[in-house]
């Protein structure tokens, strides 16, 4: 056997000697030296296994935590893109509405209710409107404008929202008069861009690019109200001119529409009706 | 009797010895005599076999047993002692009265400093003074050296070579 075989045996059994003796003293705490040995090991990796446990959590727990911010955040840019294309939308119908309010500034004062338009079918000459919740209530033959003048009237109610009949639709008809209130007819729509005045003497004073207003004889519109501008003026032999006009208001790229309420017409200062 | 009956008995001895040594009246520095002290460094300064190592084990065994308040301690503390003098022996030829006062004192001194050290951990009361370690070593290297001026006379020769004499 060799000195250091010797030695290593000697230090094993030195070792275990001495956890001998440790596990006969009894220490301060009541339990013995080797057990406060044995804490004092073992303490040290528990503590770490339970830390990294913890670590562990806190890591999985972030992870859950970051997915569901991710998550959110996506909602919220998504809630973010649409409220800015509401808002897009929003401003472009306020900037409609501005327009067609200060293209209404030289009308007569009336009171109405602003609508937005929600589709268009040329092909028939019909709009479809919505109105803001809370606004007035809007009957049948209630007359629309338009930006500049006359759009249509309404001819069918659905909740907050209306089908207009276009001033151009073939079955159209509007009660018409020049600003002088002299000569008076009848626009009728043609199915396409232009209306057509009938029953206009072949005297009457007229000339191409004069405005047409309402006259209110129709009982429908009430007076003063822009319609058309004149377009051709033809005498073909009959008894009445071939008139035609383009709207003053075209249905074609309105975007925001006033209601109007006919029962309150007020008279607008400065301006007589014809 | 066997070698290994007679080690043990002389063994037996000395720890009862050093037993009568710590009584109360007997002189102030005689407990400090660490009698078994040449059953640890003798075997190796008598060039015995390897084996004879593990007899400082038993010493020490013993020895807890009957003056330590734990066992185990006192196994280490004359174990140490026991392998420092086989790797000395093993490199330093001296052999003489004067070499086993030497490890006598040399392994007091080793023994009173891993008993020290054995003890710190357990929180046990230690370090006997300086003077008493001092004393320690120098009766117990005197002890040795008177051992090994026995052993040297071999009085169970001279004994044996007189009878012979007187019977012829």
């Amino acid at each position: 056997m060799t000195h250091r075989t010797l030695f290593y045996r000697s230090l094993l059994l030195w070792i275990l000697f001495e956890l001998f003796a440790a596990a006969q003293v009894q220490g301060p705490s009541g339990t013995t030296v080797l057990a406060s040995w044995a804490r004092a090991l073992l303490t040290p990796p528990v503590t770490l296994i339970e830390r990294l446990a913890h670590a562990t959590g806190d890591l999985v727990t972030g992870f859950g935590d970051s997915r569901a911010l991710a998550s959110e955040n996506r909602r919220l840019t998504d809630q973010a893109a649409t409220l800015k294309s509401e808002n897009a939308t929003l401003r472009t119908d306020l900037q409609a509405t501005l327009q067609a309010a200060e293209s209404l500034r030289s009308l007569p004062v009336f009171t109405g209710t602003p609508a937005r338009c929600l589709y268009r079918d040329l092909g028939r000459g019909l709009l479809l409107v919505s109105m803001d919740a809370g606004g007035l209530t809007i009957g049948h033959d209630t007359p629309v404008l338009g930006e500049g003048g006359v759009i249509g009237r309404v001819i069918r109610v659905e909740g907050q929202t209306c089908w207009v009949e276009s001033l151009t639709r073939a079955a159209a008809a509007i009660a018409v008069t020049t600003l002088d209130g002299v000569t008076q007819g009848l626009a009728e729509g043609t199915g396409g861009p232009e209306l057509q005045i009938q029953f206009v003497s072949l005297r009457a004073p007229l000339t191409v690019g004069q405005e047409l207003v309402t006259s209110g004889a129709d009982g429908i519109y009430p007076p003063g109200f822009p319609v058309a501008r004149i377009s051709s003026i033809l005498e073909r032999g009959g008894p009445f001119l071939e008139i035609k006009a383009h709207p003053v208001a075209n249905p074609t790229t309105v975007q925001s529409v006033w209601l109007i309420d006919d029962g309150r017409i007020a008279k607008a200062p400065g301006r007589e009706s014809p | 009797m066997k070698l290994g009956l007679k080690t043990l008995v002389l063994v037996a001895v000395t720890l009862a010895a050093q037993r009568l040594f710590g009584h109360p009246q007997a002189l102030p520095y005689a407990a400090a005599l660490l009698l078994p002290m040449p059953w640890v460094i003798g075997p190796p300064l008598l060039d015995l076999e390897r084996r004879w190592y593990w007899l400082a084990f038993g010493v020490g065994l013993s020895w807890d047993l009957l003056f330590e308040p734990v066992i185990g301690t006192g196994a280490i503390s004359w174990s140490v002692p026991a392998l420092c003098a086989w790797f000395g022996a093993s490199v330093i030829a001296e052999r003489r009265t004067r070499a086993w006062f030497v490890y006598g004192i040399g392994g007091t001194l080793v023994f009173w400093l891993v008993r020290s050290i054995c003890f710190f951990p357990l929180d046990l009361p230690v370090a006997p003074t300086w003077a008493w370690i001092g004393a320690s070593a120098l009766l117990t290297g005197i002890w040795c050296a008177a051992v090994h001026a026995v052993l040297a006379l071999d009085l169970a020769a001279r004994w044996r070579r007189h009878r012979a004499r007187r019977l012829r």
